[in-house]
């Protein structure tokens, strides 16, 4: 983040602390996009990536009190926003485990087991939409790549899942991956290592 | 198959590899473009964001009560949440200075309830076209006590004033 | 406009700036005078009335007393969320949000007036209320006066 832009955050954050609605009101704007990115990616439906990010943000608000540094926010949002995030995909993991049906696991995005296809329909929540919807208030961006991308990220393990988005689409150094997830430099480093390699192996199946 | 040093990954083909980054690369060049240009799509929607900040001016964080002089009509107090505004508009209004966030010590007050301010902290950030740091501080305390005269009737709590940023106006 | 010709609008308006339906005036002031809740919803009337209110604002103090009230029944101490008043007492709690157009303290000092008055009209009391304000928070980027 540029100096300015770094600048600007750490002065909302400390009015935001002050109390000043307005200045959250701003940080959301500034970060929603992002968290929504990470969210949607983790989960690979829109709506529990809208529901993760608007619950994150509203725990940050409620707990911005207790952020002693300012200059960390970015990274102690995203931090909420992953745990959350890791904890609804679990949770739609344990329910999968539950079904027996076939075409009900169709329907369960990046649920335990389930076929690639699955994602793009529990996505839109039409059969064989993609994941931008067609819905008229969103753009129907029709993306082969993400949709390639998203279902084979659909099919390992969220763990793995977890570190290469922070790094590969986040942009997030090993060390803030490590804090982010709560686990240790090496595990991030050997998880990144698996996820890049079952991703390519399974984009070449795909092809 | 070899493994890279530096990921721990295996070490693929060269083709494999550059149609892997260009993919990676692809995606979130895609998505930063569709952000840049205001694509709901890749956002929350309006919906979505409207509640969330509903949600937020729903749940302001009042603080404790704060003993004011009573008026002639009958004894008020104030919450935290309304004293931090009533500063914060006070430096804000002070030109070159932006107010990030204060604090109050209090005298005793009975119960939940505080007592009056007798020290107020304001920690404040100044443009970097100040002239003269120590005139805006003086400038800074000098607006916070009027408003605390004008609006509340308090008279002369302490003042301090820290400048602690710089911003660019 | 007096508290008189205030109370007659009967309007209640929450913090969030929300109009609501108003309620009946009674035509007659009862033989036995007491805090009836229609009567008494004049007196939110009166509170988001006064010139610098943007609205009555609860917070735990009224609500504690609302609870009470309600368990209580009792015809001389009205309750709701954002005003208290006890007759038994003579105290009213009022907890506002203010919209910053005017000083803090002229406008609690008018609530205090306002609503020290409607109550004396209906002739519960003896002695004069003693109207204790709580100002919940202040609204509005830029305060202007006047």
């Amino acid at each position: 983040m540029n100096p300015v832009a770094a600048a600007e955050l750490r002065t909302l954050v400390l009015r935001a602390q002050d109390g000043e609605v307005e200045a959250f009101e701003r940080l959301v704007d500034l970060t929603q996009g992002r968290l929504f990115r990470t969210a949607f990616m983790l989960l690979g439906d829109r709506q529990d990536a809208e529901d993760t990010v608007q619950e994150s943000l509203l725990l940050a608000w409620r707990r911005l009190h207790m952020l002693e540094k300012p200059d960390a926010f970015g990274g102690w949002l995203t931090r909420i926003c992953v745990r959350r995030a890791t904890d609804l995909g679990r949770q739609r993991a344990r329910r999968a485990t539950d079904v027996t049906a076939t075409e009900d696991l169709e329907k369960l995005p990046y649920a335990a087991g389930a076929a690639p296809a699955a994602y793009g329909t529990a996505a839109s929540g039409t059969t064989g939409a993609t994941a931008y919807g067609t819905s008229p208030e969103h753009t129907a961006i029709v993306d082969a790549q993400l949709g390639a991308l998203t279902r084979v990220l659909g099919s390992i393990d969220p763990d793995l899942r977890a570190c290469w988005v922070l790094r590969e689409i986040d942009g997030l150094t090993y060390d803030e991956i490590a804090r982010t997830l709560a686990i240790t430099e090496p595990t991030v480093r050997g998880r990144l290592a698996r996820a890049r390699s079952l991703i390519i192996r399974r984009m070449d199946e795909w092809r | 198959m070899p493994i890279d040093p530096d990921t721990d990954a295996e070490i693929t083909d060269e083709a494999t590899e550059k149609r892997y980054r260009e993919l990676v690369d692809t995606v979130v060049r895609q998505w930063n473009d569709l952000e840049a240009a205001g694509d709901r799509s890749v956002q929350l929607s309006a919906e979505v964001l409207t509640g969330l900040k509903d949600a937020v001016r729903a749940d302001a964080r009042h603080g404790p009560q704060v003993e004011m002089p009573p008026t002639d009509a009958g004894p008020w107090t104030t919450s935290e949440l309304a004293l931090r505004t009533l500063v914060r508009h006070a430096v804000d209004a002070v030109p070159d200075a932006l107010s990030l966030r204060t604090s109050f010590d209090y005298a005793d007050g009975e119960g939940r309830t505080r007592g009056r301010p007798d020290r107020i902290t304001c920690r404040i950030s100044a443009s970097t076209r100040t002239p003269n740091l120590p005139a805006l501080g003086e400038a800074v305390r000098t607006a916070v006590a009027t408003a605390c005269q004008d609006e509340l009737a308090l008279a002369a709590p302490a003042i301090d004033v820290h400048i602690e940023d710089l911003h660019e106006r | 406009m007096s508290a008189d010709e205030t109370a007659d609008q009967t309007t209640d308006r929450t913090a969030a700036g929300t109009p609501d339906t108003s309620a009946e005036v009674p035509s007659q002031v009862p033989a036995e005078p007491t805090l009836q809740p229609t009567t008494s919803d004049r007196l939110v009337g009166v509170v988001t009335a006064v010139p610098g209110v943007s609205g009555i604002e609860p917070g735990i103090a009224t609500t504690v007393g609302a609870i009470d009230a309600r368990l209580r029944r009792s015809p001389d101490r009205y309750a709701r969320y954002g005003l208290v008043v006890d007759a038994d007492t003579g105290t009213a709690t009022v907890e506002v949000a203010l919209d910053g157009t005017r000083p803090v303290r002229e406008v609690v000092a008018d609530v205090q007036r306002a609503v020290a008055a409607a109550v004396a009209e209906v002739g519960v009391l003896d002695e004069p209320l003693r109207v204790h304000v709580r100002v919940q928070s202040v609204t509005t980027p830029g305060i202007t006066h006047g």
